[in-house]
């Protein structure tokens, strides 16, 4: 499986896109990934999608993760 | 030091060494908010290694294993747990349990730990094939004055061989440092791509997962109820009819016993242990695979899968895990619901609980199954499940639709997912061993003393003369006869079914033994019981007794995590829920144009629902004001 299809990554390893601003995504979903060793800026790679598309399979490093589509949209800025 | 605390991150292993430890079998599986309260229990240290521990004067040491948590500022309901543990008690040592998947993830929670000025061990739970790296680990020792360990906890000698070397640490040589955490030099392993196993693979791919999970499950199926299962069924039934049975009623016989003990033995007593006991090689088959399936962590890659699916009928992927785990008991399922993070969550899932039935109910499943639908046992059984998903799924979409969750998109968002890994064969097995013998016993207990109550009530009238097992006089046949004829439209009503019905309520595992005793027949002629149309009836009893209400244990515990008022609105909808799904299914078997017309009414539902959505998203978003926008859940977390 070729997981670097998608790549999420902060607005500065991102020249392509408008700055995306942390505030986009919703102070849960921050503090979530803060407690998963996962700062603003860590490079995350999508790895999969759920059934219905709605739900996004992401990782970093060798921690999988799932979040909702719902907040992905907020990020999606970040694709490379 | 007399007290040791086990605190870590989610699904490290804490319960895994905690039961090593203590010899205790807690439950313990690959997903995470597994363990939702704290268990203490003494160490219990093998007898090869007691003179290591006696030198060392090591005695009465109790250890306490804590729900998982990422921070002790933490606001779910099963971290509050841990904190405030660590707030109200002066433990001598926390060991503080990582796991080697990820060593950075454990950071945030050991410096936190550090500001506590307690004194702490470190021990990484080396999990194959994520080995720590030498200089990594090198590099932990160096920087930090905290005594780090590493062992597989799926060893028992290497666990106990780090407890011999952390009862000979002196502490006074050590000096916590709280800056160590945040330096760099653990960053070299961050950056590293994640790479996946084949069944990974397999499981994370949105079209792969669903053939590979209903594949899983139906091996699962075959496995149980097949030859397998079959072939140790019929070997315990064997030694029950040929051996017990007739040894049993030659002894009587020759100590010329009065007719009714004769009665009550051969009627009551030993038609109830030989039902269930028959099917107890399947029950225990299932239980395996089930353990074995939780263990390689397959049910937390259904939870990601059916997020976004359960979100629409307001509630989450984490509601999965406490679904998944009612089908071994309901009381504990319960109690898993903690896990999830608001109230309004926990109780739509608890709701949902009693129609995703108990193990407990298993040998009642398979005995009807097996005799009426011999050829097709599998399917029947399999149909039966997927009804009670089907109700749960319905009744949940019905709730959505009269009471819609606004905020269910902010509600976990975030979860992590376990990496698959083999399972620990030993493990599943004396899980599976443990929960047959907590049957057994809880079985033997009860079955002894209502077996006795309900031969009573079958042989005596209100007189309390003896009028023979079964009689029409009997005190049982008049009280029954009151509530039997509520069970007409749904096919079953019998005096044995009510019995039975009234029987599960205080315990799942009677189910089977009073029907069998209550109808006075052997178990060969069970199915003579439904009258008519054997197979609409019994199905259509199959599936009421599936999503009836569960047994006193569980809904004392459905009390105790919310209220009075809650816990009978559990009983209503269960018993509503039971009454119409059974009175369609029966209905349905006898005319296919009911369940034609049915399906048709569904359908017409379903298409009014979305033209009735289609005007809603029509209207203005009321946050953004965008016609466009159908979010207004979303519009509502941003404005906020």
């Amino acid at each position: 499986m070729t997981i670097s299809d998608k790549k999420y990554t902060s607005l500065s390893h991102s020249p392509k896109h408008q700055p995306l601003t942390i505030q986009k995504l919703s102070p849960n979903t921050l503090k979530h990934l803060n407690k998963l060793g996962i700062d603003i800026g860590s490079i995350i790679y999508r790895v999969g999608t759920s059934i219905d598309s709605n739900t996004l399979l992401l990782a970093h490093d060798n921690i999988l993760f799932y979040l909702s589509k719902v907040e992905c949209n907020n990020i999606e800025v970040c694709y490379e | 030091m007399n007290n040791i605390v086990l605190v870590g991150n989610p699904n490290v292993g804490k319960t895994t060494l905690f039961n090593t430890l203590t010899n205790s079998n807690f439950r313990a599986g690959n997903w995470h908010g597994l363990t939702v309260d704290t268990q203490s229990r003494n160490l219990h240290i093998p007898k090869s290694l007691e003179p290591k521990f006696n030198k060392l004067h090591i005695e009465n040491i109790t250890i306490t294993d804590l729900p998982g948590t990422y921070t002790l500022d933490a606001d779910s309901f099963e971290e509050k747990i841990t904190i405030d543990y660590l707030k109200k008690h002066s433990d001598d040592l926390i060991i503080n349990i990582w796991d080697s998947i990820n060593i950075e993830k454990n950071f945030a929670l050991s410096s936190a730990l550090v500001k506590t000025s307690k004194k702490i061990v470190i021990i990484i739970n080396e999990i194959s094939p994520y080995k720590v790296p030498t200089k990594i680990l090198h590099q932990i020792k160096a920087s930090t004055n905290i005594p780090v360990f590493v062992c597989n906890f799926n060893s028992k000698k290497s666990i106990f061989d780090v407890f011999l070397h952390i009862f000979q640490v002196n502490f006074n040589i050590y000096n916590n440092k709280l800056q160590f955490f945040d330096t760099d030099i653990f960053k070299i392993n961050t950056l590293k791509k994640p790479t996946f196993t084949l069944l990974e693979k397999i499981f994370i791919h949105r079209w792969s997962f669903p053939i590979g999970f209903l594949f899983t499950i139906f091996i699962t199926f075959f496995i149980a109820f097949g030859p397998v299962g079959d072939f140790f069924s019929n070997l315990l039934s064997r030694f029950f009819i040929d051996i017990i049975g007739a040894q049993l009623l030659d002894f009587l016989k020759s100590v010329n016993a009065h007719p009714w003990c004769i009665d009550l033995i051969q009627n009551g007593i030993f038609i109830a242990f030989k039902s269930v006991f028959s099917f107890l090689p399947q029950m225990l088959l299932l239980l395996t695979c089930f353990n074995i399936l939780e263990d390689i962590g397959v049910f937390s890659y259904l939870a990601f899968h059916v997020d976004g699916l359960l979100r629409k009928i307001g509630l989450t992927g984490k509601s999965v895990f406490s679904l998944v785990l009612s089908y071994g008991c309901n009381t504990s399922a319960v109690t898993t619901t903690r896990n999830l993070p608001s109230n309004t969550l926990r109780r739509r899932t608890i709701l949902l609980i009693p129609f995703f039935s108990c193990s407990a109910e298993l040998p009642l499943m398979l005995s009807l199954a097996s005799l009426i639908f011999s050829k097709y046992r599998y399917w029947i059984v399999l149909a039966i499940y997927l009804i009670g998903i089907l109700t749960a799924f319905f009744v949940a979409l019905l709730i959505n639709l009269f009471h819609k969750e606004k905020y269910i998109a902010s509600y976990n968002v975030v979860t992590e997912l376990p990496r698959l890994r083999l399972a620990h064969l030993s493990k599943t097995l004396k899980d599976a061993f443990a929960n047959f013998k907590d049957f057994a016993s809880k079985f033997v207990s009860l079955i002894t003393i209502s077996s006795f109550i309900l031969w009573f009530l079958m042989s005596f009238d209100f007189g309390l003369s003896y009028v023979g097992s079964g009689s029409l006089d009997s005190m049982f046949i008049h009280i029954s006869s009151v509530i039997t004829p509520i069970f007409i439209p749904l096919g079953f009503a019998s005096v044995a079914c009510t019995a039975s019905i009234l029987a599960s309520i205080i315990a799942k595992e009677l189910a089977l033994p009073i029907l069998c005793t209550a109808s006075t027949l052997s178990l060969a002629k069970i199915n003579d019981i439904f009258y008519a149309d054997s197979v609409a009836s019994s199905i259509s009893f199959l599936v009421f007794m599936f999503l009836f209400i569960p047994c006193i244990a569980c809904l004392i515990n459905i009390y105790n995590e919310t209220n009075l008022q809650f816990t009978i609105r559990v009983i209503l909808t269960s018993i509503f829920t039971a009454y119409i799904v059974s009175f369609i299914t029966y209905h349905a078997i006898l005319n296919p144009i009911f369940l034609f017309i049915l399906v048709s009414f569904i359908i017409l539902l379903a298409v009014g629902r979305c033209f009735v959505l289609k005007y809603i998203r029509q209207q203005n978003c009321k946050y953004c004001s965008n016609h466009s926008c159908s979010q207004n859940i979303q519009c509502n977390i941003l404005n906020k």
